[in-house]
C-alpha cells in the first residue's frame, strides 16, 4: 500500500468521528458540515459526505428534520441522537487511548 | 444554438444544455454504481446539492445550465472514484451462481451419464445409486410397461448442468 493510500484510509476511518464531533456542537446541514470539514482539511470533495450521513442516520446515530431555507428548497438539518452521543463519547475515548499509545511508542526510543 | 433539456434536479426545475445533461446523468449513474445498493436517499441528497450549486451559479432561474457549470459542480462533488470502488457485477454474478448451486436442483448430469444423464442427475438429486436407478428404469421400460417416452420427456425438460 502506498503512503497516500494509508493516509486516505486513516482519514476515512476518522470521518465518522469528525462528523459526529461537528454535530455535537450544534445541528447542521450538509453544506455547512462540508465547509467545516474543508476548513479542517479533512475532505476536498463534497460528495463523499452524503453516504456517511445516510449511513450514520440508518445506524441510528443521527436524525434529520426539514427546515426552510431563506433561499431555495428546504434543507435537511442533522441532529445527534442519544445513541450518537454515546457513540461519540466512545470514539473520544478510543481516540485518546490511540494518541496515548502512539505517543508511548514514539517517545520510547 | 443548442438544444436544451428540462429536468427536475432535487425536485427543482432546471434547463440544461444537451451536453451538460449527458455529462451530469453519466456522472450520477457512475456514482450510483459505486454506492451500496438501495442508495436512493444518498443519490437524492447528492442531486439536491447539485441543485443548490446550480442555483448559486445562475442569476435567474430562466438561465440554462452549461456544461462548464456541470463540470465545475462535479469537481466540487468529487470524481466517481472518490465514492469508492464499483459494485462489481462479478460479485453479484458470483453470489448468484453460488446460491444456484446451493439450491439443490435437478440437472442432467454431465459426468454421470450413459445416455443423456437423466438417471445420473436424478440419482444425484435423490442421493441414490445411479446404476441401481438405471437398472430399475431399464427393467420398468422393458417389462413394467413404462413408456420410453417418459425418459425422452425427462431428457427434454430437465436442463443440463
Amino acid at each position: 500500500m502506498k503512503d497516500e493510500n494509508v493516509k486516505v484510509q486513516m482519514r476515512k476511518g476518522i470521518m465518522d468521528y469528525c462528523v459526529l464531533a461537528i454535530l455535537a456542537s450544534g445541528d447542521s446541514y450538509a453544506p455547512a458540515i462540508i465547509a467545516e470539514l474543508k476548513r479542517a482539511e479533512m475532505i476536498v470533495v463534497e460528495g463523499t459526505l452524503y453516504p456517511i450521513l445516510t449511513r450514520m442516520k440508518n445506524a441510528g446515530y443521527l436524525t434529520y428534520r426539514w427546515e426552510e431555507s431563506p433561499q431555495g428548497p428546504p434543507r435537511k438539518y442533522y441532529t445527534l441522537t442519544d445513541a450518537g452521543r454515546e457513540y461519540l463519547a466512545s470514539l473520544d475515548e478510543a481516540w485518546e487511548t490511540l494518541v496515548e499509545q502512539i505517543n508511548a511508542i514514539r517517545h520510547k526510543g | 444554438m443548442k438544444e436544451v433539456i428540462n429536468v427536475s434536479i432535487g425536485s427543482q426545475p432546471f434547463a440544461l444544455d444537451v451536453d451538460a445533461y449527458r455529462t451530469l446523468s453519466d456522472y450520477l449513474a457512475e456514482v450510483r454504481s459505486r454506492l451500496a445498493e438501495n442508495s436512493d436517499e444518498v443519490m437524492a441528497d447528492i442531486e439536491s446539492r447539485f441543485a443548490e450549486i446550480f442555483r448559486e451559479g445562475l442569476s435567474s432561474s430562466r438561465m440554462v445550465v452549461s456544461i462548464a457549470m456541470v463540470e465545475a459542480a462535479i469537481s466540487r462533488m468529487g470524481a466517481p472514484e472518490d465514492f469508492g470502488p464499483k459494485r462489481t457485477s462479478a460479485t453479484a454474478d458470483g453470489a448468484n451462481t453460488y446460491s444456484r448451486r446451493d439450491v439443490n436442483r435437478i440437472r442432467r448430469s454431465r459426468t454421470n451419464r450413459s445416455i443423456a444423464g437423466v438417471c445420473g442427475g436424478l440419482a444425484e438429486f435423490f442421493h441414490i445409486d445411479a446404476t441401481l436407478l438405471r437398472l430399475v428404469t431399464l427393467l420398468l421400460i422393458l417389462f413394467g410397461g413404462m413408456s420410453l417416452w417418459i425418459y425422452i420427456i425427462l431428457w427434454i425438460i430437465i436442463p443440463e448442468e
